[in-house]
């Protein structure tokens, strides 16, 4: 089976699992509510099975990119900063964690020169305290200093 | 027709207004010319600016971030051979050659003179087909709405790039996100307890995630490689403004495209990456060298360009209207409308008429003015496409975050953004279209709340009954029912000319 | 003895300084009213205004903060869960917030008890409007209508709105069979009354007060106001106790938007607040604000308030079964 294919039959098989297990999910609603609830269920498990079918049909066709899962380390990194950066958000304000998060991820990304990134990092946040605090009045996350 | 139309030049001319249609006209062409940020996620990313600010200068703001940032987008094509949006993929073909020859300048004149062209035609067709349109809307009660619905979600298949199922299982997923929290009679779906999610997933978070975070995400492959923005170094010479003789005969070629982008502007789904490959087509049928497009000759960069400005306002006319998106990105401006209050439909030029031809009329001055900013600046403007992109990605994700959280100022939606950039990064990596989810979060709540209204109304009778008992809506069952065979056949002709032309485009991307 | 009486007095004065030192006078910071629904609504209009004229009676920056999510439950668990010193105050709306916590399925386990409920403010009465060329003249003739055929009246809510509840309430007390439309808001109640796709439209002053006389697309007819009271900005309008119907005597419906606190809220704070209110209901410029944006003011505080969102609790706890929500 080519890799391509193999990756197609488990997007089928995602969609199939989430919509089955909204279904059972669902089987308690009233019929009103069920009536548009469950075209859309249908539809979308319907299309997980053409996808998985398709997929074992051509599984020795070649097809669509193949993908290595190896190229996923420095993108989940990146999620996992992203994250962290959410999470000190709600703890310790927005500001400062943005100036936390901002210097590390371009450090993380190799950007090695200290000047523009301090001058980035500051930069965009005058640019956001003047625009949203000053200006708007959006309140933003704050937590021990700002 | 104009009814308020006077009030509209009152609410145009103010400082709030201008300011607004300059941040957009000029902050739009800086997204649009910086590969990787496209209009689509520049305008989710500044509606939450747009909070405080008056709803004139508001929309017209996002408006203008819209046709300039199709705009800026042929800057990058053409000075380093990198879409800055997928409406630009076309330009790349003969504006890159051009630059290679040492006619950026020139290349980025004509690109400009074309865009202001399209956009003002598309302006102007915005202003005379939205009012009756608007009218007619008048006549729709839910029934119509529910097959509007429909009838949008049916041109998926025009989203879906490479795969048709893949496409649509997309779509089927942004539809079945929009389940989550009420439905129409009141029962909370899918929640499983989590009380932020009771009035469903907000849109807005979900896009920002989807377009912008999984970008983040996808730019951190790069990391530690020499970016490759750095490395070009564009060669700048010429003279901007085409020279008149070559204008004149040009004329003709930017006005067809100009008419046709609006068209396909207009339809639901085909939005200006389509509309630059059919323009490029018309240049090539119409010219009597075809085999010397892709060496870098005027018309192959006039003749998309023109065709993807005139996309914007055709894209606005169902959007105003029918709130009808005919585009992802449109879909996205629709968010920005109703925070501030704006229900598409004929309210829009009643009631707040002054505020809907503000919007307008400053849409027209937008891509005048975007003209002249890009005759000022368009000399410099290259600089900002060699931002080194581990600053740029930082600055994206502090952007995205800020944005999910002022739209709602509920935590909850932070997080939502978070894992739907999760889902957006696996989603472009498998070859999974994000676009569709968009699209179907935003008119499978409408369908469900109007087939809900529409079975009420119905009242004594079956709803498929009262669907048949009224004209309108057996008019938009055979649009239906045409549409689901006009993407196959859009389908064929955009791949045609595609392999034809290189394999450039990434047209399962937005706009 | 003098030196000492001296002295006694100087301690007696100093320690005066420092109690008031230690326990300075509420306001002393900025108070912030959390909205739960979004910028630019009705509901955030009110909180603005309201917030507007705390400030004036109050002295200090009085700020509105919009927190969306979760039904309005997100807004309103910031207040519940907020500090009872007086600076996080909240924006409530009745019988939205009662409906909220009513249906089961949404899981919400407080109550209006849950709350400090400081005053109602706005108070904007239900109303019933047909297209102009509607063939019921008259509330009555709707009503005659109702009795005969299964008609649509269509609303701006789901079930328990208030404009929903008023149609229950019609069928209950006149044995009409009218349907709610169950629209999801007041556009889409309004487009299917005017596209003559419903036969009448239930919703508020607020909603038609500027263009009810108006003759263009948008024209509609009033039938009543469901109202003890003429209202002041349809005061050629007959309340429902002039509308001849002796079934629905007294039947009273409206959308209410009070400011409400935690529990505990510190028992001073709450008197100076009402206070403060109590000066803005008699403020000329505050009622024409209001009146402006299409608010009706009437303003009940604590136990009245309580006793109010009480009555509109009963009469929904009656229709849990009409709602789905057993």
């Amino acid at each position: 089976m080519q890799k391509s294919r193999i990756q197609d039959l488990v997007i089928g098989l995602i969609a199939i699992a989430i919509g089955v297990f909204l279904l059972l999910n669902s089987l308690k609603f009233p019929d009103t509510t069920k009536q548009f609830t469950w075209f859309v269920l249908f539809v979308f498990i319907g299309l997980g099975l053409i996808l998985v079918i398709t997929s074992l049909i051509n599984a020795k066709k070649p097809g669509g990119q193949e993908v290595d899962a190896k190229t996923f380390k420095n993108p989940l990194t990146m999620f996992l900063l992203v994250l962290l950066y959410v999470i000190m958000l709600d703890k310790i304000g927005f500001f400062v964690a943005s100036v936390i998060f901002m210097p590390v991820t371009m450090l993380y990304m190799g950007y090695r020169k200290p000047l523009p990134i301090i001058f980035v990092t500051g930069g965009m946040l005058a640019f956001v305290w003047l625009l949203f605090v000053f200006e708007l009045k959006v309140r933003l996350p704050q937590g021990l200093l700002f | 027709m104009f009814e308020g139309i006077e009030l509209a030049f009152a609410r145009l001319f103010t400082w709030d207004a201008a300011l607004g249609l300059f941040i957009g006209v000029v902050g739009g062409m800086i997204i649009g010319a910086l590969p990787g940020l496209s209009a689509t996620m520049g305008i989710a990313l500044l509606i939450p600016i747009t909070y405080g600010m008056d709803p004139t200068a508001a929309i017209l703001m996002l408006a203008a971030i819209y046709t300039s940032a199709v705009y800026g987008g042929s800057i990058s094509a053409i000075l380093i051979h990198t879409p800055g949006t997928p409406s630009s993929a076309a330009t790349c073909l003969d504006g890159y050659p051009m630059t290679q020859k040492g006619e950026s300048l020139h290349a980025i004149g004509l690109s400009t003179t074309a865009s202001v062209i399209g956009g003002v035609i598309s302006s102007i067709a915005l202003l005379l087909i939205a009012p009756p349109l608007a009218r007619l809307s008048l006549k729709f009660g839910s029934a119509e709405y529910f097959l509007i619905a429909i009838f949008g979600l049916t041109l998926i298949a025009s989203l879906a790039g490479d795969s048709m199922i893949k496409g649509l299982l997309a779509g089927a997923f942004g539809l079945v996100c929009g389940l989550v929290g009420f439905s129409p009679d009141g029962y909370a779906r899918f929640t499983f307890g989590y009380i932020p999610i009771l009035g469903g997933i907000q849109l807005i978070p979900a896009m920002i995630g989807l377009f912008s975070i999984s970008q983040v995400m996808i730019q951190a492959e790069e990391r530690g490689k020499t970016s490759s923005n750095e490395k070009v170094e564009a060669k700048i010479a010429g003279r901007f403004l085409p020279p008149a003789k070559e204008f004149v005969g040009l004329i003709p070629l930017i006005l067809e495209c100009s008419v046709v982008g609006v068209f396909i502007g207009i339809l639901p789904g085909a939005g200006g990456d389509i509309a630059s490959w059919v323009g490029l087509n018309l240049a090539k049928n119409q010219s009597k060298h075809p085999e010397q497009f892709g060496t870098g000759i005027p018309a192959g960069v006039a003749a998309p360009e023109a065709a993807n400005n005139a996309v914007t306002g055709g894209a606005l006319i169902p959007l105003l209207t029918l709130g009808i998106p005919g585009s992802s990105t449109a879909a996205v401006l629709l968010g920005g409308l109703t925070i501030h209050g704006l229900q598409p439909g004929f309210e829009l030029f009643t009631k707040h008429a002054d505020i809907t031809y503000a919007v307008i009329i400053g849409f027209l001055c937008a891509n005048i003015l975007m003209g002249l900013v890009g005759w000022a600046v368009g000399k410099y403007l290259t600089k900002v496409s060699k931002v080194p992109i581990p600053l740029l990605i930082p600055c994206i994700a502090m952007l995205s975050i800020l944005g999910s959280y002022a739209a709602s100022r509920n935590i909850a939606d932070v997080y939502i953004a978070v894992i739907f950039g999760l889902i957006g990064f696996f989603m472009r990596k498998y070859g999974v279209p994000v676009a569709p989810i968009v699209l179907a979060m935003i008119l499978g709540p409408m369908a469900d709340s109007h087939m809900y209204q529409g079975i009420i109304q119905a009242n004594t009778i079956s709803f498929v009954q009262y669907l048949f008992t009224r004209p309108l809506s057996i008019f938009f069952m055979v649009l239906i029912i045409l549409a689901l065979f006009a993407p196959l056949l859009s389908k064929v002709i955009s791949k045609a000319y595609q392999k034809k032309n290189g394999k450039m485009a990434d047209a399962a991307e937005d706009i | 003895m003098k030196k000492l009486v001296a002295i006694a007095l100087v301690l007696l004065m100093a320690l005066g300084l420092v109690a008031c030192g230690s326990k300075k006078e509420w306001p002393d910071g900025d108070i912030v009213i959390v909205c739960p629904f979004k910028a630019g609504g009705a509901m955030d209009q009110s909180a603005r205004l309201t917030a507007e004229y705390l400030k004036k009676y109050l002295g200090v920056e009085v700020t509105v903060d919009n927190i969306e999510g979760g039904n309005n439950w997100v807004g309103y668990e910031k207040v519940l869960t907020a500090k009872g010193d007086g600076y996080l105050l909240g924006f409530a709306n009745y019988p939205g917030q009662i409906g909220g916590y009513l249906n089961p399925s949404g899981g919400i386990k407080r109550t209006y008890r849950d709350f400090t409920n400081i005053a109602d403010i706005v108070h904007d009465p239900g109303i019933i409007v047909v297209r102009p060329d509607s063939p019921y003249q008259t509330l009555a003739d709707l009503i005659e209508a109702g009795k005969k055929e299964p008609l649509v009246i269509s609303t701006g809510g789901g079930a328990g709105s208030d404009d929903d509840v008023l149609v229950r309430l019609l069928n209950q007390k006149c044995g009409t069979q009218f349907k709610p439309g169950g629209n999801p808001g007041d556009a889409d109640a309004k487009t299917a009354m005017l596209g003559g796709n419903v036969a009448a439209q239930a919703c508020n002053v607020s909603n038609y007060f500027g263009t009810y006389k108006s003759t263009g697309d948008d024209a509609v007819r009033v039938l009543a106001v469901f109202d003890s009271k003429k209202n002041d900005l349809m005061p050629d309008i007959p309340t429902i106790d002039e509308c001849g119907i002796a079934e629905l005597k007294g039947l009273y419906s409206s959308s209410d938007r009070g400011l409400v606190a935690c529990k505990d809220l510190d028992k001073d704070v709450l008197n100076k607040i009402v206070e403060a209110l109590k000066k803005a209901e008699k403020d000329p410029d505050f009622i024409k604000a209001a009146a402006d944006k299409g608010m009706g003011i009437n303003m009940l505080y604590t136990d009245k308030f309580d006793e109010f969102i009480n009555g509109v609790e009963t009469t929904m706890k009656g229709m849990l079964k009409d709602f789905g929500w057993e």
